[in-house]
């Protein structure tokens, strides 16, 4: 341990050493001899600076002592002193003379300098004006071509507005042909209304007649049979013959649900019975329309027409009881065939759901109205939309009158009136609520608007204007197509409410006539048998209920 | 002088703990400075800088307690969560604008209350050296108050 | 105590010949000044030596440098830090086999991120009682440094200014102080490498059996990255301008190769091919 540690300690010793002798011993002598000799060249600098400056004193001192002698040196007599003293002044006068020659040689110089520099002035100055006339000429010549082209441009402008000019005077004249074919129009449209008007007259006249004449024959027919008594059998009784439409002439109102079934699994958004009354048909969200048929007070499913890809909307039958048409969510519109209940037409065309769709005027058209606000005119045969109507909103319902007009209800609140012939509605009547429903009188007449104002609206179609409006506690619209119907005798109008309320109203009276409640929830269409004796209605969940007292 | 010297000896009495503990690396008791020691030396030594073989690599922020001596004002928040690789400079700077004080007033930072660190030392190397129970109190004030 | 008195005042009598030469693109006058050699003790702080360099440049700067009158120093572009030991700084940059130490000196663009500013030679006696302080605190938790009295205080900074070996020794012994309970606590040193942070731990001088650490426990310790003692083949590690060898005791050589600070300063350079 000892002698290990002498060694490092040893080790350490020398290498310090070592160290002393190689970085200062080496260096020490060398910078301080440096030191030195700065501070020698430093003192040097000094002292000669100092010996330079005692230099120039001293040479100051030895002129001062030459001049000396001279002045003060002899006593040579006065004379001598005198012109000495002349001399020395005529030296200086010379001098000053000298000096002032130099002066004027001076300002002879400096003179000629200015000369030349003024002319050098001169000249670059008369460049410069030769410049400016040059300039001068160029903005000339620039101002020359602008005044042309302010000319040109100015008889430009006079032709444009006298163009202008005359396409105002076009424009006047059409404005007034405009104008003339305008009232023209008007007088033609209060000349065709005045003729309708007249036709209803008549039509009504005609209807009285008809009606008096069945009253005369019933009573007839009933008196004989008071006279003759036979029994009758219950079929005989409903006067449901087949092939034949039903005419009512009185409805009743069924006080009790004959049948409460399952019709659809969800939404039952449509219910509809044939013109004949013996089948119905019902329209539900799971994209199915079933026909039924109601026999002793039960509904049996006779068949289901398939092919929808969305929630059937609304439903009709044709009046020969051949076709079905439904519309649905997926915007398009089907026509089935009910003989062999398959599908016939798909009517695509429409951006949004389908609400509405009814046979026109015959089996060969068919009329929809959509969310997305138009009407489509289809014709069967073609398979073709023949016709789109922009209606501006979107349609909930509508209904066809006689020929080819149309009435559509709309989210609005606007009824409006359509000729499919012209593109511009023909009438519109403003309501307090969006339109759910349409339905027409069976007199064709009166037409039904069901609205969300929870109220309902009876349009008088020969005065275009509401003749009466059915509310009732409690009743409340309980969707955007709710449907509400005319009894088949036109003298009751039915509407479900959003309790499930099957709300009846005798429209004479304008009171509500009756409340049927069997739905739990909201009920969303209902249709009255053509022969006026049983009732439809269908809910929000699956029910649909037969009412009937028989 | 004799007042605040009373304070250090008792301050130095609770380092008492800590500096003990620090033997460790030699003695092998499991603790945090054990952490580079028998498992880590191949991975220490493909880093780079030297600097990262300190005491805990795994722990890169250290509590630092900032009490206030003679008349400075006192901080809101006394304990922070300092980097190891700030240096003293930041933390002066740091209290500097915490007691709004001018940039040219100076402020004096003091470890263990008898030294002042230069301001390019580390605050993790004075952790390891002086820092006691988990964090390294360090004493500011305005006028110099040790030595 | 330290024993080996002719060690301590080799140690002490260390000296660096530098070479001084102002940086060229901030000579504003015709005249080029001339370079100026001194011989500057190891143990000192530039700022405490350059008052010459000062006087001989300062001249030939612009005026605004002249008035701001801050000098700095480069070696081969590492700007040097004021707060190191001359000693530490040559051992980390400079090379024994080329010398004089050439040194650029500045007046312009102080490396604001690299260097302390210097105000004031009160400010290196303040930065070095700091450091006495805080290698006490490290032996004997402060009680030496604190028991010493403000005249001493004052004589180990002016001993140590003023090149005076016996009259810093007779305070710095008190420092050294190391027998029984005086047992110095932890060794102060600092581990210096060029690119790098400086490394401070603490170290006992005795293992748990009273044997002395020795530097290479020191360094196998402080950088376990690395391979001691066979790293030397790729470092020089450097204590006072020598290198010591590693089975010297870590203790011994904090008494005796510490600078006047009381920290023993190890510098770790890359050993170069060329050398031994």
């Amino acid at each position: 341990m000892a002698v290990n540690n002498k060694n490092w300690k040893d080790d350490i010793l020398q290498q310090l050493q070592k160290r002393n002798r190689q970085q200062n011993n080496a260096f020490a002598s060398l910078i301080s001899a440096n030191a030195k000799l700065v501070e020698l060249s430093a003192a040097l600098k000094n002292r000669n600076a100092q010996l330079q400056a005692d230099f120039e004193r001293l040479k100051a001192e030895n002129f001062q002592l030459q001049v000396r002698p001279d002045t003060g040196g002899g006593g040579g007599g006065e004379r001598t002193h005198a012109l000495e003293q002349k001399l020395f002044r005529l030296q200086e006068e010379l001098t000053e003379l000298h000096k002032k020659r130099g002066e004027n040689a001076q300002q002879i110089i400096d003179l000629k300098n200015t000369l030349q520099e003024r002319e050098k002035e001169l000249s670059v100055k008369e460049a410069k004006i030769l410049d400016a006339e040059n300039n001068l000429m160029a903005m000339r010549g620039a101002q020359k071509s602008l005044q042309n082209t302010i000319v040109e441009l100015e008889a430009t402008n006079q032709m444009l507005k006298d163009e202008h000019q005359a396409l105002q005077m076009a424009f006047t004249a059409l404005e007034d042909k405009y104008q003339k074919a305008q009232d023209d129009n008007r007088e033609l449209i209060e000349r065709w209304m005045a003729q309708k008007a007249k036709a209803a007259d008549i039509m009504n006249e005609e209807n009285a007649t008809f009606t008096r004449m069945r009253q005369e024959k019933l009573r007839k027919e009933l008196a004989d049979a008071a006279t003759e008594p036979v029994s009758v059998s219950e079929k005989d009784r409903r006067l449901v013959l087949p092939g034949l439409t039903p005419v009512c002439l009185m409805a009743s109102i069924p006080s009790r649900a004959m049948c409460v079934f399952d019709a659809h699994d969800g939404e039952v958004n449509a219910v509809q019975w044939s013109p004949s009354g013996r089948l119905f048909a019902t329209g539900g969200a799971d994209r199915k329309i079933k026909l039924w048929d109601a026999v002793s007070g039960s509904c049996n499913n006779r068949g289901v027409l398939q092919g929808s890809n969305a929630g059937i909307m609304s439903l009709e039958f044709d009046e020969e009881e051949t076709l079905v048409l439904g519309s649905s969510n997926d915007f398009a519109s089907r026509v089935w065939s009910l003989s062999d209940q398959r599908l016939r037409h798909t009517l695509t065309g429409h951006s949004g759901k389908v609400l509405a769709a009814k046979f026109l005027n015959d089996t060969s058209k068919v009329v929809s109205g959509s969310h997305d606000r138009t009407l489509k005119v289809w014709d069967l045969h073609s398979r073709a939309c023949v016709k789109t109507i922009f209606a501006g909103s979107s349609c909930n319902d509508l209904v066809t009158l006689h020929g080819n007009n149309i009435v559509s209800g709309h989210f609005d609140k606007r009824v409006r009136f359509w000729d499919t012939r012209s593109d511009s509605s023909t009438n519109e009547i403003m309501l307090q609520g969006r339109l759910t429903s349409l339905h027409l009188a069976p007199d064709r007449s009166r037409l039904l608007c069901c609205t969300r104002d929870d109220s309902m609206k009876i349009i008088d179609l020969r005065m275009n204007q509401v003749s009466a409006t059915l509310v009732a506690d409690g009743f409340k619209v309980g969707c955007d197509w709710a449907r509400a119907v005319f009894s088949p005798d036109g003298s009751y109008a039915m509407a479900g409410s959003s309790d499930g309320t099957l709300f009846i109203w005798n429209i004479a009276k304008n009171r509500v006539e009756k409340t049927l409640k069997e739905h739990s929830h909201a009920v969303l269409a209902c249709s009255w048998n053509p022969n006026g004796s049983s009732l439809l209605s269908c809910e929000k969940s699956h029910k649909c209920i037969l009412w009937s007292d028989f | 002088m004799s007042a605040e010297g009373g304070e250090g000896v008792k301050d130095g009495g609770e380092v008492e703990p800590e500096t003990a503990g620090d033997a460790v690396p030699h003695t092998g008791t499991p603790d945090k400075e054990s952490a580079p020691g028998p498992g880590t030396p191949e991975k220490e030594s493909t880093t780079v800088a030297p600097e990262a073989a300190p005491a805990s690599p795994k722990l890169s922020k250290v509590d630092v307690l900032l009490k206030p001596a003679g008349n400075a004002p006192i901080l809101k928040k006394k304990r922070w969560t300092v980097d190891r690789h700030k240096k003293i400079g930041w933390i002066s700077d740091f209290i500097r604008k915490f007691i709004r004080t001018e940039t040219e007033d100076s402020v004096f930072v003091y470890v263990n209350q008898s030294f002042a660190p230069s301001p390019d030392t580390d605050i993790g190397t004075l952790f390891d050296c002086f820092g006691s129970d988990g964090k390294l109190v360090i004493y500011y004030c305005r006028t110099q108050a040790w030595g | 105590m330290a024993e080996d008195r002719e060690i301590l005042r080799e140690v002490w009598d260390g000296r660096i010949p530098i070479c001084f030469v102002l940086a060229r693109e901030e000579i504003d006058t015709l005249e080029e000044p001339e370079p100026y050699f001194l011989l500057v003790p190891r143990q000192s702080y530039f700022p405490l030596v350059t008052d010459k360099v000062h006087r001989q440049f300062v001249k030939y700067v612009k005026q605004e440098s002249q008035a701001q009158g801050e000098l700095w120093l480069d070696f081969e572009g590492q700007p040097l830090r004021w707060h190191h030991p001359i000693g530490v700084l040559f051992d980390l940059y400079g090379d024994p086999k080329n010398l004089p130490w050439h040194l650029t000196v500045h007046y312009e663009n102080f490396p604001e991120d690299e260097l302390l500013h210097c105000p004031s030679k009160e400010a290196v006696e303040a930065h070095f009682m700091a450091t006495v302080k805080e290698a006490d605190a490290l032996k004997h938790r402060s009680q030496v440094i604190n028991g010493m009295q403000k005249k001493d205080h004052k004589q180990l900074w002016t001993g140590f200014q003023n090149d005076k070996f016996d009259q810093f020794w007779s305070v710095n012994r008190k420092l050294m102080e190391n027998e029984g309970e005086e047992i110095f606590k932890h060794i102060p040193f600092r581990i210096h490498q060029p690119d790098s942070v400086v490394i401070q731990k603490l170290f006992k001088p005795l293992d748990d059996s009273g044997e002395p650490h020795t530097l290479e426990q020191l360094l196998k310790c402080t950088l376990p990255e690395y391979d001691w003692p066979d790293e030397l083949k790729y470092k020089r590690v450097i204590i006072q301008g020598i290198e010591p060898r590693l089975d010297t005791p870590a203790l011994w050589l904090s008494e005796h190769l510490s600078y006047p600070d009381n920290f023993l300063h190890i510098c770790i350079t890359t050993r170069l091919e060329s050398e031994d």
